[in-house]
């Protein structure tokens, strides 16, 4: 039996509004007349297309329906009417202009008893393409597709363009309103003969035309609603919302519910203008650039905490409609809890200063009585993190099972950030994207899961001349016979030589679709929240931001490290297995080899503070990180970066990668991110943080993600917080970046299982991201199990 | 550290009792395969219905059957290690010290019995400025832990039954020393955290309680008591170890409303300034 521990549930003092609007959202069966799901939107050509596929093929689950998808979501897309010379404009403008038509149709629609409005924002917009454009690009996409899947069946990798995954400037936007971007854009418009530069300006301005029909005509059916609102006082709040439409995002706001009004319509927009339901749709330090607003309605008396709250508290709960879109055709993985809208609380200024403030708390508080997935909360620690605020972080966790938010740590992450090329200012001043990614503030395309490589694939080509070891095909570099390696160095060299291919290998896929997006998915709306973009006249799909990164997040880092130390230990050290026999065993998955297979199980294995393990460990990580950034996508000019996030990729690449020396059968899940092999870090936790630290993130700008469960007991008094709030201060000082907390035993998980229906509210962080533990799959349930449970 | 001077029959530890090497069977990892039977050159493992039986006389703790099985299902209990070793081995987690203002402990067995490595391993914590616990069962000639204590920051101490008769009879050892120690200990004023192991049927009686509070409020240099609740962990160990379980099968754990109702009798008789907790 387990233990009884008290499930994260939602707040009983929620407001009765906050609760009806929550159980309204939870129960999505019974609300048929609202769901954010996307609706399309067609030019009406025969050969449009209202869904790119290279927006997709990072999730691979659902690849093999997109086409099926496609066709379906175009024959009941709605045509818009366009202007008559509509194809003879320029790409980026056409997109504008659909952009701008699609807003004066889609629905408005306002839950009852709602503050802040603006639902409906799920859509697919056509490509804007005519018919020459569109059949190269469809050429281009296929060629792009079958690339992809075949490294998708071999397990090497997956990419694509993808939305979302980035922080627009919404400090600037709130600042400068639509309307001060709008006069930057007139007076650039003046100043250039560029036509392509002039296209840009004409595209923003068209795009700004359209949010603010929108948000009009939102303001137009609040007062509609509020016209037949019986009640007094909702009336007048409708009239009040009504009127906070009329203003922003095209005037700066004045007050907290107007800017919070602001960045909500922002935020939608460019979900909207991106054809999805965007994940890592993020915010950046949210804290920071709404804590005027918020301090100077506090101030003036013209807002109360328990107001805030409730706005807050619907704003929240917009954000969780994303999964409305991805309702039906989620993942057999959880893949629907992944949406990683994230906001990103806390950490340090320019001088070191501690920046928590009143808001900071008030937003966790926030999630903390909402038990909802999104929006997704980061707190970002540092050596001046106040104790106070500290034991508070983990008074949450250990109510919450450990979830409610992850930690990222600044000063490593400042350092990466600062070494692949940012300013000091902007790396001090960074923010989090989707799961745990550091990125600039509105000013990075950053795609951060868009490159997803499998390092133990490596491992596999390595022992197989380069072949796949299922289906033969030749994917990797020839190199030599495995047998014939007379040292380790020179099995190292061939796994080296792979890792190589492998990085090429998607690099050279994403590079086809980074083209694609630039030449024919230009997002002026977005562009034009991205610092530099106006000054380049260049779309921020086409490189015109400031930074310009891809991000390559190593899959199964542990997995291939441990075989790489158990060939080094047992092959050529030790000498107790003989290469071929290896190879043999790994090709008939260890069949009547138990022996052999736990001799490698007993290998050194990393994270347990071994430095026999660990170096290896280190040269392996630092290998492949500082090979990605010797590549740039050629027709965008976004650089290559490295991070560590498996996002659920350490399950779907389990069966395409082979057996592997560590003693891991095929199907097997690989490694986590950068956790150790699930069950191997058996030295406890600072052993466990020492190795991880040990591989040097100063080159995994995006930072490393570390899920860590914890046994509850380690948070069960005052006097064990402070052990694990001293365990949070070493990981900042020993250069950790990001860490997730479980904290739960094994028998609660167990019981989860069993019994589902009585731990409907039990979330558990998967690696950046956190899911209901009984919604996700059965294989996803067993890796979560499997992992060491650590004790302080 | 391996071996230990008392025999207390609900030792938890048993590898700690032998300061031998010992074979260590892990019955649910075992899957009764026969290959550490074959394998032993001292005919020391029998297969009985009730698992993997080792004659500890027998056994010469060669490791082969460790290994010859497949599944991690035995280990040899103990190993070696130079003073260097565990102090460079301690050294590692140095930030972590720092940061929670915590440091290293010694416990066994019964870490006084290897004394000269327990003093010479504390000294380099101490220079190296570790926080240093030492815990002990207290049977120890005085001469000798106070070779120790020279280097101890806090001791970690167990009391276990008041009544002199009683404290031979299950623990094979006299209370005097034990007693004696601690008055020394306190005499020294090196903070002292008291255990008492509440063993249903054995310990858990008021008046235990009550005489023990009684010893303690002497002890001027104790901060905390702690009422440890028997558990059945150490069962199965016995039985990788093949040695008899001292204790009756199936006694249960002490109950929650037991533990407190033992917790109140203490904080009741115990000197205000010391922290009275169930663990």
């Amino acid at each position: 039996m387990a233990e009884p521990i008290a499930i994260w549930q939602p707040s009983e003092n929620l407001s009765p509004r906050i609760k009806k609007l929550r159980d309204e959202y939870m129960d999505a069966e019974s609300r048929p007349y609202f769901r954010n799901e996307s609706i399309p939107y067609t030019t009406g050509t025969p050969w449009d297309s209202v869904l790119t596929e290279h927006e997709l093929a990072i999730a691979p689950d659902v690849i093999p329906r997109l086409k099926g998808f496609a066709e379906s979501a175009l024959a009941f897309a709605k045509k818009l009417t366009l202007p008559e010379n509509f194809f003879d404009q320029p790409v980026i403008i056409r997109h504008a202009i659909f952009f701008r038509e699609a807003l004066k149709i889609h629905p408005t629609y306002i839950l009852e008893g709602d503050l802040i409005v603006g639902a409906h924002h799920a859509t697919l917009l056509s490509n804007c393409l005519n018919e020459p454009e569109s059949k190269e690009w469809r050429e281009k996409e296929d060629y792009f597709m079958d690339l992809v899947s075949h490294y998708i069946k071999t397990g090497v990798a997956n990419c694509g363009a993808t939305q979302g995954h980035l922080i627009p400037g919404h400090k600037m936007a709130l600042e400068k309103g639509l309307v001060g971007i709008e006069k930057e854009a007139t007076a650039l418009l003046k100043n250039t003969e560029n036509q392509e530069k002039k296209n840009f300006l004409n595209a923003l301005l068209i795009s700004i035309d359209g949010a603010k029909i929108f948000s009009r005509r939102y303001a137009n059916k609040v007062k509609e609603i509020a016209e037949d609102e019986p009640d007094t006082e909702r009336r007048r709040e409708l009239m009040e919302i009504a009127e906070i439409c009329e203003r922003v995002p095209y005037y700066p706001p004045r007050s907290f519910h107007e800017a919070l009004q602001s960045v909500w319509f922002t935020h939608a927009l460019i979900m909207f203008a991106e054809s999805y339901p965007g994940p890592g749709t993020s915010y950046g330090r949210f804290d920071q650039y709404m804590y005027p607003y918020y301090k100077k309605d506090i101030e003036a008396g013209n807002l109360t905490i328990e107001k805030a709250k409730e706005l807050l508290q619907s704003f929240n709960l917009r954000h969780n409609y994303a999964y409305d879109a991805f309702g039906t055709s989620g993942g057999k993985n959880g893949i629907n809890a992944g949406f990683g809208q994230l906001i990103t609380l806390s950490g340090q200024g320019l001088k070191g200063e501690d920046l928590t403030n009143d808001l900071t708390t008030l937003i966790l508080d926030v999630n903390m009585e909402m038990n909802l997935l999104e929006p997704k909360l980061n707190v970002r620690i540092h050596a001046n993190t106040p104790d106070w605020f500290l034991d508070r972080l983990i008074e949450d966790i250990s109510k919450t099972q450990g979830c409610p938010f992850l930690l990222n740590f600044d000063s490593m992450s400042i350092k990466a950030l600062e070494k692949a090329g940012l300013s000091h200012e902007d790396a001090v001043d960074y923010g989090v994207v989707g799961c745990l990614e550091n990125t600039a503030q509105g000013k990075d395309r950053s795609g951060t899961v868009d490159v997803n490589i499998n390092l133990a694939k490596a491992v596999e080509l390595a022992l197989n001349q380069g072949k796949d070891m299922q289906y033969g095909d030749q994917i990797g570099v020839k190199t030599p016979d495995p047998t014939t390696f007379e040292t380790f160095d020179a099995f190292k060299q061939a796994y080296f030589t792979q890792t190589q291919k492998i990085i090429q290998l998607a690099v050279e896929a994403y590079n086809i679709s980074d083209a694609l997006r630039g030449v024919y998915e230009p997002v002026p709306f977005l562009s034009m929240l991205m610092e530099g973009c106006m000054e380049n006249g260049r779309d921020v799909n086409m490189g015109g931001t400031v930074y310009n990164f891809i991000t390559v997040e190593g899959v199964g880092f542990a997995t291939a490290a441990d075989s790489v130390i158990a060939i080094k230990k047992l092959v050529y050290e030790d000498k107790k297995i003989s290469m071929a026999e290896l190879v043999e065993a790994l090709k008939t998955d260890f069949q009547d080899k138990d022996r052999l297979r736990q001799m490698l199980l007993k290998a050194p294995k990393y994270g347990n503070d071994d430095d026999y393990a660990d170096d290896l460990a280190r040269e392996i990580s630092r290998f492949w990180a500082m090979e990605v950034p010797k590549h740039t996508s050629p027709v965008t000019g976004r650089r290559y970066r490295a991070g560590y996030l498996s996002w659920n990729y350490f399950i779907n690449m389990g069966p395409t990668t082979a057996s592997t020396p560590d003693g891991r059968v095929r199907g097997q899940f690989l490694s986590n991110a950068i956790a150790p092999v699930q069950g191997m870090d058996k030295s406890g936790p600072t052993a466990a943080f020492h190795s991880v630290t040990k591989l040097g993130f100063d080159v995994i700008p995006n930072g490393a993600s570390y899920t860590v469960t914890f046994n509850p007991a380690t948070l069960r008094d005052k006097e064990h917080r402070m052990k694990f709030a001293a365990l949070l201060r070493a990981y900042e000082e020993m250069g950790g970046t990001a860490l997730q907390t479980n904290i739960i035993s094994i028998d609660t998980l167990k019981e989860a299982q069993k019994n589902p229906e009585d731990y409907e509210n039990l979330m558990v962080r998967i690696t950046g991201y956190n899911a209901y533990f009984t919604s996700i799959g059965k294989s996803l349930q067993e890796e979560v199990i499997a992992r060491t449970q650590q004790a302080l | 550290m391996k071996g230990c001077p008392m025999r207390c029959i609900w030792c938890h530890n048993p590898e700690g009792i032998n300061p031998q090497f010992q074979i260590m069977w892990i019955e649910n990892k075992c899957k009764t395969c026969g290959q550490c039977v074959e394998n032993c050159p001292n005919e020391a493992i029998t297969a009985t219905d009730d698992g993997l039986i080792t004659d500890p006389k027998k056994c010469r703790v060669c490791g082969q059957c460790i290994e010859a099985c497949l599944y991690n299902a035995r280990e040899i209990s103990g190993r070696s290690i130079t003073v260097e070793e565990a102090v460079n081995t301690v050294k590692r987690d140095m930030i972590f010290y720092k940061k929670s203002g915590g440091g290293i402990t010694i416990s066994g067995g019964e870490p006084c019995l290897q004394w000269e490595f327990t003093r010479d391993f504390l000294k380099c914590c101490k220079a190296l400025e570790i926080h240093t616990a030492l815990d002990t069962c207290g049977f120890i000639k005085t001469e000798i832990l106070e070779k120790i204590l020279d280097f101890t920051d806090l001791v970690l101490y167990d009391l276990k039954l008041a009544d002199k008769s009683l404290h031979r009879k299950y623990t094979g050892v006299d209370f005097d020393l034990v007693v004696d120690n601690a008055e020394r200990i306190s005499r020294l004023q090196i903070p002292m955290w008291i255990r008492i192991p509440i063993i249903p049927g054995y310990t858990d009686t008021p008046e235990n309680i009550r005489d023990l509070a009684a010893i303690i409020n002497g002890l001027k240099s104790v901060e905390r008591v702690a009422l440890l609740p028997y558990h059945r962990l150490g069962e199965t160990k016995y039985k990788g170890l093949g040695i008899r379980y001292p204790l009756e099968k199936g006694l249960q754990s002490p109950s929650k409303e037991k533990m407190e109702e033992l917790l109140k009798i203490l904080t009741d008789k115990i000197n205000p300034s010391v922290t009275a907790t169930c663990s």
